[in-house]
């Protein structure tokens, strides 16, 4: 029986792991990886699509992208989106992310965008708002075509506009928000890499001082 | 500094002694407040603080005064602040602007601080990451044809802001003008050159950080060394430099 027999005449690997083990400290760590998660997520976030209504944009998920940072710690980088400003209120994405309930602050109701016009918006930002009661629950409304008091012209936010929002613009009421007590939103996972994305680009990263 | 909640006990008095009679309801009042709420961070502090100055300063022009064809000019232009959609989408905007350049000042930090990560990515690659429905270098033409307008589109002012840097630590722009980018060292002064407009773009922030101009959805993204090394823009064992900060510039307003 023949037994193979390796002779290890020179070990240059060992040596150069332990030099690049000992030269990756936390904050070289943080260094090499953080940036490497930190655009990763921006490039995710860019990279969502717009509202699935079709809605005119609002770049939502822009405001938190410019807001990504990478943060070191003792054990390693953090990750953080920072909160944003969306529709004169400062949120964070964790609600988009985890899901979860919201009920008004400061006032009785939330007004819900049920329309292109209004998303985005919030009521103070229409004037002559009134309010609708239905079966169907209570609803802020403005008129869809008025008279100019100084020109005497018939004038409204849909007119020159086609399709289905245009119709939907001339009528005699624009149905703008529904009020509601609260709101429950489902989490969306995928708002986020994944764990095992990032996982990979971490790994990636910290494999780039190798060479 | 004049804040939202004394503006409101000024209001109040001037209202109070009939020389704010029918300028500013207490809805306008609450729209203003609104609007002024809309953005708390250190940038927009300071625009606040200019938005509110000017209008105390009418506040108080106002205050003092007993013609009242003169009164109702002033009150007219209180009025603008609030009651003129012009007007409030003028500050919604300032405010949307403000709040990216705060945005863009962090992210410049978070580049810079650390010398670690400015060894590991000594460069910065400047690309679109936010889509624009008319993007710069592009416009509107009749019957809503794109027309390109190649004279203000990035790549010029890439090689403008370039030519102003006077160093070479820069490559020139690789690419088309939307899907391309510009490659530089974190511690090139075209940054700096790109957001001051130079090449005569009067559209800028004047931050060596996005948004380097209005509107734009490009970019700066960490560039690896290994990367930077295989571009030839610094050496494999080179030191590699931070951005220089001017800390009184960092959160300079349009």
């Amino acid at each position: 029986m023949i037994v193979p027999v390796i002779k290890i005449v020179a070990d240059e690997a060992t040596p150069a792991m332990r030099e690049w083990v000992e030269q990756l400290t936390p904050e070289r760590f943080a260094g090499r990886v953080g940036p490497a998660l930190q655009t990763m997520t921006m490039e995710h976030l860019a990279a969502l699509g717009p509202n699935e209504k079709g809605y005119p944009s609002t770049r939502f998920y822009e405001k938190f992208a410019r807001n990504v940072r990478w943060i070191p710690m003792p054990n390693g980088v953090t990750i953080a989106i920072l909160p944003a400003i969306v529709s004169g209120r400062q949120v964070g994405l964790a609600l988009r992310v985890f899901g979860g309930t919201i009920v008004p602050q400061t006032v009785d109701m939330l007004s819900i965008p049920i329309s292109p016009v209004s998303y985005g918006h919030v009521p103070s930002d229409f004037p002559n708002l009134f309010l609708v009661r239905t079966v169907r629950g209570a609803y802020l409304v403005q008129r869809g075509e008025q008279v100019s008091e100084a020109t005497g012209r018939m004038i409204g936010a849909g007119r020159g506009q086609g399709g289905n929002i245009g119709r939907r613009l001339r009528a005699d009421l624009i149905f703008l928000f529904k009020l509601a007590p609260s709101v429950t939103q489902a989490g969306d996972r995928d708002v986020l890499p994944s764990d095992d994305e990032y996982i990979a680009k971490a790994i990636e990263a910290a494999k780039g001082g190798v060479n | 500094m004049l804040t939202t909640a004394n503006l409101s006990q000024l209001i109040a008095a001037l209202q109070k002694d009939g020389k704010l009679p029918a300028g500013l309801t207490p809805r306008q009042t609450a729209l203003l407040q609104k609007s002024l709420q809309k953005y708390s961070g250190e940038v927009s502090q300071r625009l606040l603080a200019k938005i509110l100055d000017d209008f105390k300063s009418k506040l108080e022009t106002a205050s003092s005064m007993t013609d009242p064809a003169q009164l109702r000019g002033v009150l007219a232009d209180l009025g603008g602040y609030v009651g003129n959609e012009d007007a409030t989408a003028g500050i919604k905007f300032a405010l949307k602007i403000s709040q990216e350049v705060a945005s863009g000042a962090g992210q410049f930090l978070n580049q810079n601080l650390s010398a670690e990560a400015v060894d590991e990515y000594p460069a910065l690659e400047f690309k679109r990451l936010f889509s624009r429905n008319v993007p710069r270098g592009e416009r509107i033409g009749p019957k809503g044809a794109i027309i390109e307008v190649p004279d203000e589109d990035w790549p010029t002012r890439w090689a403008a802001a370039g030519a102003a840097a006077e160093d070479s630590d820069w490559l020139p722009w690789e690419g088309d003008a939307q899907e391309g980018r510009g490659v530089a060292l974190k511690s090139s002064a075209i940054w700096q050159a790109l957001g001051d407009g130079e090449g005569g773009f009067d559209d800028t922030l004047g931050n060596p950080y996005p948004p380097f101009a209005f509107n734009s959805g490009f970019m700066t993204l960490d560039l690896s060394r290994r990367e930077a090394v295989k571009l030839g823009l610094i050496g494999a064992d080179e030191p590699a430099e931070p951005a220089k900060l001017n800390y009184e510039k960092i959160f300079s307003l349009p």
